[in-house]
Formats: structure tokens, C-alpha cells, sequence
């Protein structure tokens, strides 16, 4: 049974180690601007400034946690400290979650090679850990992000960032249309950092109007996707539901990344949904003029913010409607490989069991 | 025979105790001896003492992720899956484990 298939263990080790980052940077940052309003970000001063500085700090980190543990998840300890190096040059680079993954799995590749094949006088065995190892990744990191992956990619993105600022000349409609559309395509990676970027801009120029749109389109794939555990469970496994309200409380607080988990599992029907959804937001918002001062909160914002009654809640409601619509028609339910469900009732008799019994070395 | 094993799945709620359940549950109706330490999102929990690991004649590591602290396991026979298979074939993993270590 010789399946060619890419290797997801260490991918799934990183979203394990990622999720608790997302989760504590994201509440922070929400509360922060509940409490602080709009001046929050330059605050530093009061309890609510900390509380957002302290959200900011993590989501941070969670790029760099995402590259450590992947390489962890290839070549072991050895991975963690030039995984984190990486993750925070592809922070530097703005091209988030896909400059991670690349440079997590080359980075826990080579270290893994390395391992391997450097022969080493069991005297200086010591250093391989300590010294040789994480300075030949730090050293691969550079090489591979500043001069390959950061350039190339960056340079896209700033590129797309310029022509997606070009469509505002146009009508505002379209403009939040394909906002949202962006914004749907990966619940805060790269794509959506080219939207965010944008109207994160505009606010500097006074411009409020896209940074509203924004801070709605950020509630909806989370939110809708953890409302859908609820209204159609038959559509996703049960680790789905049972993250479905913490999935929730992260969509309210405008955590799109809180929907990765769902994105990662089913990305051909959770993608289009997100897209559709957020896009439909930005629409409405746009329409109606909701503004934002500030970038993060979600419904936690929503004091600070302009013209939110009705059109940022219209926005936003009408988005999950068309969200969660498209996760009952198109997603499929959920059954066989993938269902893991009563704990009774599923036992596999039929398929054989394959697997190797090795002996550890060591 | 008596086997230790480690369950973790990715998220770390859901499925690295109902593979645990599930292995515990096949391991006693074959008749042997089963410790399981669960590495959820919460950390360790029922950790492996290191006299269990010695006495094992089996390690069965069923994850998704990568099992933290594997340096436990050196010279030990271990066996690999994801945590799918302990959760929906625990009986025939243990089955076949018992086929290849040639045990009753």
C-alpha cells in the first residue's frame, strides 16, 4: 500500500501547539479594545493598553509557534529554536501562515538530514544540540527567507496590496465585496493580510469606512462555522463540535483564525462558504458606511465604532445567514474515514491494520 | 503481555480520550495489562512511570501529532499509528501485535 501522500504529522503537531496561542492573543486584543476604545493601540499606560499589548505580543507569536512545531514535528527538539527564528522572519515579511509552513517543514527537513549525516567524534557529541544544530538552522532560516522565500512572496504581496488599493477608486460596494471575499479565503492568513493591510492604511488617511467593513468581515467565518456545529452537526466531526464554542466566543471577538481548525480539515467546502459569507459582510457594510477606528475587537469594538445600528449588525448577520446556508448545501456530511463519532457502533472489522513494530534506537 | 501506550490528537480534547478509552477497553477484553498516558492540549496526564516502560514488552504510541519526551522509549518495541486506528480497530491492533510478538 504504497499511497504517495504529504506527510501532515508535523502540520497538525504545529495547529495543536498554535491554537492556545490564538485563542489567548485574540481574547486580549478584544477586551483591550472593549474596555480602551479607540485609542487603544498607542495606550500604554492603562490596564486595557497592557491588555491589548499583551494580545498584540501573542499574535505574534503565533506564526512562530506554528514554524517551531512543525519542524519540532520533523527533527525534534533540535527544530524548536530555528523554527521560532523563521516564523518571526515570516512575520518580518507579512506573509504569515504560508511563509511558516514553508519554513517550518525546510527547516525541520534540513535539521533532519543534518542530524543524520554530520559525523561527529562522540566527544563533540554534546555540541550537536547545544551549538552545531540550531546554528546551521538559524543560518538555513536566513538564507531561505531573506533571500528565497520573504522576497518572493513579500514581493506578491505587496504587490496584490497595491493593486487591491487601486479598487477603492472604485464603487465602495465592490470594494467591500471583494474585501470580504479575501478575507473568506483564509480566516487571516497571507490573502487576507492584503485586505487588512489596505484598510488598516486608510485609517491613518482618516479613511474609516474599510476598516469597518473589515472588523465585520473578521466575526463572520469563525462565527458562522461555530453556530453551524450547532445547526448541523451531521456536517462535522465530533473534535469539530466540540471546539465549536470556543469557535464562537473567538468569531465574536473578530478571530478569524479560530475557523483554521474546520479550513485545514475541509478546505474545499468550508472555503467557499467563508468567501461567500465574508463577502456578502463587506457588501452590506460598505453600503451602510460602518466605520472603525479601531482594528481589532469585533463585537467588542462595536462601541467605538460609526454607523453600526443597523448596518454593521445587518453586515454581519446576513454574512453568518449566507455562511452557514452554504455550509448545509455544499459541505458534505460526515461519515466513514473522517467520523470518529459514538463511542460505540464504529468498530472497523473489515479493514486490516498496517503497521510496523520497530525497535526505538537509543 | 502488558503494554504501556500514548494517545494525542491535534486539537487535544476529543480524540485522545476516546482512543485511550478504546484501547483500555480491547487491551482488558484480550486479557492483558494496559497503562495509558493521554498528551492532550492540557499537558500529560496519567504520565508512564519509568518501571511501567521497562516492564512493558509493548509501547503503542497512537497520535496524530508528534509524542513528546519519545526519549523514554529507547530499545522498547514500539508500534505507530494514528490515533484513527486505536479509535476504530483497537481490538485488531492489539490482535495483531499479539500475531507478531507471537503471544497468546
Amino acid at each position: 500500500m504504497a499511497k504517495c501522500r504529504i506527510n501532515t504529522g508535523p502540520m497538525m503537531t504545529g495547529i495543536s501547539y498554535m491554537i492556545p496561542v490564538i485563542c489567548l492573543g485574540g481574547i486580549l486584543q478584544s477586551f483591550g479594545t472593549m474596555l480602551g476604545g479607540s485609542s487603544v493601540g498607542s495606550d500604554t499606560t492603562s490596564f486595557a493598553g497592557m491588555l491589548y499589548a499583551g494580545g498584540t505580543i501573542s499574535m505574534n507569536m503565533v506564526v512562530p509557534v506554528l514554524a517551531a512545531y512543525i519542524a519540532y514535528g520533523i527533527c525534534d527538539r533540535p527544530g524548536i529554536a530555528p523554527g521560532l527564528m523563521i516564523g518571526v522572519l515570516s512575520v518580518n515579511y507579512k506573509i504569515g501562515f504560508v511563509g511558516g509552513i514553508i519554513g517550518g517543514y525546510a527547516v525541520g527537513y534540513f535539521l533532519r538530514f543534518m542530524k543524520e549525516k554530520i559525523p561527529l567524534n562522540k566527544n563533540l557529541q554534546s555540541l550537536m544540540p547545544l551549538l552545531i544544530l540550531p546554528i546551521l538552522g538559524g543560518l538555513f532560516s536566513i538564507l531561505l527567507m531573506d533571500y528565497v522565500v520573504g522576497p518572493l512572496l513579500g514581493g506578491l504581496q505587496s504587490f496584490l496590496v497595491g493593486l487591491f488599493a487601486e479598487l477603492q477608486a472604485g464603487p465602495r460596494i465592490v470594494f467591500g465585496l471583494v474585501m470580504g471575499a479575501m478575507m473568506g479565503v483564509d480566516f487571516g492568513g497571507p490573502v487576507t493580510k492584503i485586505a487588512t493591510t489596505v484598510a488598516n492604511g486608510l485609517v491613518a488617511d482618516g479613511v474609516l469606512g474599510p476598516e469597518g467593513a473589515k472588523v465585520c468581515c473578521g466575526i463572520v467565518p469563525a462565527l458562522g462555522l461555530g453556530l453551524a456545529t450547532f445547526l448541523f452537526p451531521q456536517k462535522f466531526t465530533r473534535a469539530e463540535r466540540a471546539t465549536g464554542p470556543s469557535t464562537i466566543v473567538l468569531g465574536c471577538a473578530q478571530v478569524g483564525e479560530g475557523g483554521l481548525p474546520y479550513l485545514l480539515r475541509d478546505p474545499l467546502h468550508v472555503m467557499p462558504a467563508g468567501i461567500a459569507g465574508s463577502a456578502v459582510t463587506g457588501a452590506i457594510a460598505m453600503f451602510f458606511n460602518v466605520g472603525s477606528p479601531v482594528m481589532m475587537g469585533g463585537f467588542f469594538a462595536f462601541p467605538v465604532m460609526q454607523n453600526i445600528f443597523p448596518g454593521a449588525f445587518i453586515a454581519v448577520a446576513a454574512g453568518v445567514a449566507v455562511e452557514i446556508l452554504l455550509v448545509a448545501l455544499i459541505k458534505k456530511t460526515v461519515t466513514g474515514e473522517d467520523e470518529l463519532d459514538e463511542l460505540s457502533g464504529l468498530d472497523d472489522a473489515s479493514g486490516d491494520v498496517d503497521f510496523e513494530i520497530s525497535i526505538e534506537e537509543g | 503481555m502488558k503494554i504501556v501506550a500514548v494517545t494525542a490528537c491535534t486539537v487535544g480534547v476529543a480524540h485522545t480520550y476516546i482512543a485511550r478509552d478504546k484501547l483500555e477497553a480491547a487491551a482488558v477484553k484480550r486479557g492483558h495489562a494496559i497503562q495509558v498516558e493521554t498528551q492532550g492540549n492540557v499537558g500529560i496526564e496519567d504520565e508512564l512511570s519509568p518501571e511501567a516502560i521497562r516492564d512493558a514488552d509493548i509501547v503503542i504510541l497512537a497520535a496524530d501529532v508528534t509524542v513528546a519526551h519519545q526519549e523514554r522509549f529507547a530499545r522498547k518495541k514500539v508500534v505507530r499509528v494514528p490515533s484513527v486506528v486505536a479509535i476504530k480497530q483497537a481490538d485488531q491492533l492489539i490482535g495483531k501485535i499479539e500475531d507478531k510478538l507471537g503471544v497468546k
